[in-house]
């Protein structure tokens, strides 16, 4: 099968795409499939992959297998995990479990996790904690993890898993996401690429500004867009080029006008923690190659055109 | 050929009492020995579950959030 035919409703991705479906054709012939890890920073689609890998896993009956969605910050030891998850909802089903943000699992499920997905060539394993024993049966369960962190799963058990990276969407891809998300609209010429200027590579910023423009069109009960019309959406909802924040024009207009600053300088003129500023505002800025670090803050000359745009 | 451990190996390694706790959690076993058990505590046998211990084992569990979907109805 073509790798677009198992995925026919997301755009982009395409090795991401090459890879599960390489896996897919793998799990029609023989049943196994590997334990992914899916990384990539958030808003890339990670859940919606897993989701959309999971469609395309059958059951012994035909059916398509449940899927499982667990977030393994609110998992908070081996107990819990048993009880709560795996004797009801795991334990003799045919089921895709999908651990979202894997990083956060806790240490003695790490732990019992380097054990269960040790298999080497057995399909079967079991794992005995607190005087109980646990079948993991991997002919009927897909175990896939995602995380936005890759840095902090235990690198013995990143080593047991297959990971699938995640890549930055094209303004073109973004463009097909924002028309996906909005059949009803008709855009006139220029209009959508002028949208995916304003979108931040990813693709839950695209169906989040599809969200927008379709709210906007059933308020005026038009649903021609033009690029006027997306000037006055942007007004009234706050839409800067680029897409940044306005936190992040308040760091390239903090920086265009004392030259440089230091972190500490900076998060002082700001009133953020220095922790917020380094990774919740500087990381796109230094992205779309706005600011630069070179032991201080400094604005570049892309910085300084968009902020003559403001 | 040199063959063997190399010089200055060590067997044991020293961790803290919180850190082992960490990994195997506070009601994994560890083995000790039985000489060294008896010096500290002055019993024979390991310690039976107490009331503290049975209250904590039935205290419930946080609820683990999750979503199961049926996928044939999308």
């Amino acid at each position: 099968m073509k790798y677009n035919d198992y995925f026919p409703e997301l755009v982009g991705q395409v090795n991401v795409k090459k890879k599960l479906a390489f896996y897919l054709d793998a799990f029609e012939k023989t049943g196994k499939c590997p334990f992914l890890n899916l990384i990539g920073a958030k808003g890339l689609g990670k859940t919606e992959f897993a989701k959309a890998f999971a469609t395309n896993l059958y059951n012994k009956d035909g059916d398509r297998r449940v899927f499982l969605e667990l977030n393994c910050s609110t998992i908070k030891n081996n107990e819990s995990f048993f009880e709560q998850i795996f004797l009801p909802l795991i334990s003799d089903n045919e089921i895709t479990i999908l651990f979202d943000e894997c990083h956060a699992l806790p240490q003695d499920l790490t732990m019992a996790f380097l054990t269960i997905f040790n298999t080497e060539k057995s399909a079967r394993k079991d794992f005995t904690w607190n005087e109980m024993t646990f079948t993991f049966d991997f002919k009927k369960q897909t175990f896939i993890f995602a995380t936005t962190e890759s840095d902090k799963i235990f690198p013995p058990l990143k080593d047991r898993l297959t990971t699938v990276d995640f890549e930055s969407y094209t303004e073109e891809e973004l463009s097909q996401i924002v028309k996906l998300c909005t059949p009803e609209v008709f855009y006139t010429h220029g209009c959508i690429e002028r949208i995916a200027t304003t979108i931040r590579n990813n693709a839950r910023s695209a169906v989040k500004r599809a969200k927008e423009i379709s709210l906007y069109c059933g308020a005026k009960d038009n649903y021609i867009f033009t690029i006027d019309n997306f000037e006055e959406l942007c007004d009234s909802v706050g839409i800067l080029p680029l897409g940044i924040s306005f936190t992040e024009k308040q760091i390239l207009e903090a920086l265009n006008n004392c030259g440089s600053a230091t972190l500490t300088g900076l998060s002082a003129k700001l009133g953020l923690s220095k922790s917020a500023v380094q990774r919740d505002h500087e990381l796109y800025l230094l992205n779309k190659n706005l600011i630069e670090i070179d032991g201080k803050r400094k604005i570049t000359s892309h910085g300084l055109k968009l902020c003559e745009a403001f | 050929m040199s063959r063997g451990r190399p010089k200055g190996y060590k067997p044991y390694i020293d961790i803290s009492y919180g850190d082992l706790g960490d990994w195997i959690g506070a009601k994994g076993k560890v083995r000790v020995s039985r000489a060294w058990w008896e010096s500290i505590t002055g019993e024979s046998e390991p310690p039976n579950p107490t009331s503290e211990n049975i209250k904590e084992k039935n205290e419930p569990q946080p609820k683990i959030e999750y979503k199961l979907i049926d996928l044939n109805e999308i």
